[in-house]
């Protein structure tokens, strides 16, 4: 017989043991966060360097090299930084739209956003003509409206995850159908700057775009991560969610409408890139578990630390062409999707 | 502390699930909701915790509607299979959800250590890898961060080998609260619970000590024949015997 102080003093023992374990597992998670974020850096200023004309780290900072100035400052920070934003944003409208809907599968791209700002892009070209800088605002106000028809009906009908994805997949379908139909009587111009538009490409954006893309991404990652433990307690299903004191409803539609906005601001300033929403937030999970308070920031490293790879590699690879990146994301995209549902775990 | 459940009635679409459902809890006791499958026992432990609002009536706790319910009441599903993959820490760290601003603090963090310890779970292990009955205590842990007066429990027990059915009843027995059990077992319901209140096809059939239990109710609720014996270690149901 073990005297009784001695097995408390056991269990204390035991009990510390639990606790430092629980702090390793944290200090991995900000181990990750910090290991991507130097990959990070690393990855930004090589794309700063490497192009048709290399340019070595020493120029980057030298203030009287005009030649580099004007190729960085016009041609591959903006693109580096548009493939930071939209990377990012993309991918915690992923881990937000996966959270809310308890759906592995939901992402900017499955849910019919994306669609919607292709046939809005489209119906703008065939209409008013490709070279009109209406075509970002038209795609924009399209995807609002497919969002709003979503929401309005997940109210009308009750907001469950099941409504929601399913009216997801049937507007994508819907909005697909609009885009043939517009793509068939197109001329051939329109036709091929519809096809142009459809490929996400990042050299689109101008530094005005990049800034309101910055502000939009940043007001919605703060929103997002002061509701983290929200979007924790929706994993348990709504009834759970609600004895604990959330909204579960007013949470998964806010989710919802906030994911869908920065997805609709990045589709239409720098077109469709495929897989990145749905992609990242599923690798940062198998690396860091559910909780959202530090699966949001670390998606938002790790997804600009992959478009911004992504799109360095599409223009360099196969230089002088340059491919869009939204051509190399789906390939990527595809296989893992595949796995996905080879592996697939939970609900 | 008291909760009063006062002509509770709540309906899906046509059919009424709840009618006119009244009772009291005021010791700290363990009620047994017990009855038929469909008899509004589920239905019931939602309600109390605010889940499904009722058609009609209301659920007073300490004289006052829906105060702070969920620090004051928490509930326990039936059994899922579908939880999500995180750490036995962090699903019992989610009953401090109602005290945490943006994230946990210090204090939760404690407090979900002191659980941890008190229920003696490993919280390193992965919720979904626990088997049912594992599963089960972290559920209640969860239930106990929340500091509740009233804990609701839907079914417990179910799909739990015996050892594990007699553990996560003392340890309910132990807290010594407020506590709505909603129970299949007849024979575990005598044994474990103070009072019971037993529902058929939404209304309250009785409620009191475990006296309702009888070869009469049982027939009229149940549709069975059962024969109830006592003896110096309480009371049995056996169910099947004319």
């Amino acid at each position: 017989m073990e005297e009784p102080n001695e097995r408390r003093i056991k269990e204390v023992l035991k009990s510390n043991d639990a606790r430092e374990q629980y702090r390793e597992h944290i200090r991995r998670k900000v181990l990750f966060i910090t290991a991507c974020t130097i990959a990070l850096m690393l990855v930004f200023l090589l794309s700063l360097m490497i192009g048709p004309s290399d340019i070595s780290l020493s120029q980057i900072f030298d203030p009287v090299n005009h030649e580099a100035y004007t190729i960085i400052a016009h041609i591959r920070l903006p693109r580096a930084l548009a493939a930071m934003v939209g990377g990012a944003g993309l991918s915690i409208a992923g881990v937000v739209m996966q959270s809310v809907l308890r759906n592995d599968l939901a992402s900017p791209y499955t849910l019919g956003i994306s669609h919607a700002a292709s046939f809005g892009a489209a119906l703008s070209i065939a209409v008013l003509g490709p070279e009109l800088y209406f075509t970002p605002i038209a795609a924009f106000v399209s995807s609002l409206v497919a969002v709003f028809v979503m929401i309005a009906l997940a109210k009308y009908k009750g907001a469950t995850a099941e409504t929601m994805v399913l009216t997801g997949v049937a507007l994508g379908s819907l909005y697909t159908g609009g885009l043939t139909a517009i793509k068939y009587f197109s001329t051939d111009e329109e036709l091929a700057a519809i096809t142009f538009w459809q490929f996400g490409d990042l050299s689109r954006a101008s530094w005005q775009e990049i800034a309101i893309m910055f502000l939009c991404f940043l007001f919605i990652l703060i929103f997002f991560i002061l509701n983290s433990w929200n979007y924790n307690a929706m994993e348990y299903g709504d009834d759970v969610a609600k004895s604990l004191g959330v909204n579960a409803e007013r949470v998964r539609i806010s989710g919802m409408l906030f994911s869908s906005f920065i997805t609709a601001v990045i589709v239409s300033f720098v077109g469709i890139i495929g897989f990145i929403g749905l992609v990242v937030p599923h690798i940062v999970r198998r690396v860091l578990g559910e909780d959202a308070l530090y699966l949001l920031p670390a998606s938002c490293i790790a997804g600009a630390l992959l478009l911004l790879s992504a799109d360095t590699a599409s223009r360099t690879l196969f230089s002088p062409i340059i491919l869009p990146v939204g051509i190399l994301t789906s390939f990527l995209g595809a296989p893992l999707f595949i796995y996905l549902i080879l592996t697939g775990r939970r609900r | 502390m008291m909760l009063e459940v006062r002509g509770v009635s709540v309906s899906y679409g046509s059919r009424e699930a709840l009618k006119d459902v009244s009772f009291e809890v005021r010791e700290n006791e363990v009620l047994g909701v017990i009855g038929p499958n469909g008899a509004g026992k589920t239905t019931l432990l939602k309600c109390i915790d605010g889940i499904i609002k009722p058609k009609k009536g209301k659920i007073l706790v300490d004289g006052e509607e829906n105060r702070e319910i969920a620090k004051r009441i928490s509930y326990v599903p039936q059994i899922s299979e579908s939880v999500p993959s995180v750490l036995v820490f962090d699903a019992v760290l989610m009953g401090r959800k109602p005290y945490m601003s943006w994230r946990p603090s210090y204090n939760d963090i404690e407090r979900t250590w002191e659980v941890i310890d008190m229920l003696g779970i490993d919280a390193m292990r992965r919720l979904a890898e626990l088997s049912g009955g594992e599963r089960q205590k972290v559920i209640i842990a969860r239930a106990l961060a929340q500091e509740p007066e009233i804990l609701l429990l839907d079914e417990p027990t179910s799909n739990l080998d015996i050892k594990h059915q007699v553990e996560i009843m003392d340890l309910l027995k132990k807290q010594e609260r407020k506590t709505i059990i909603a129970m299949h077992d007849l024979n575990m319901a005598v044994r474990y619970c103070d009072r019971l209140l037993m529902l058929n096809k939404g209304r309250v059939y009785s409620c009191g000590g475990k006296e309702i239990l009888s070869e009469e109710s049982i027939r009229e609720v149940y549709g069975i024949n059962a024969k109830i014996k006592k003896d110096e270690d309480g009371i049995w149901i056996i169910p099947g015997i004319p």
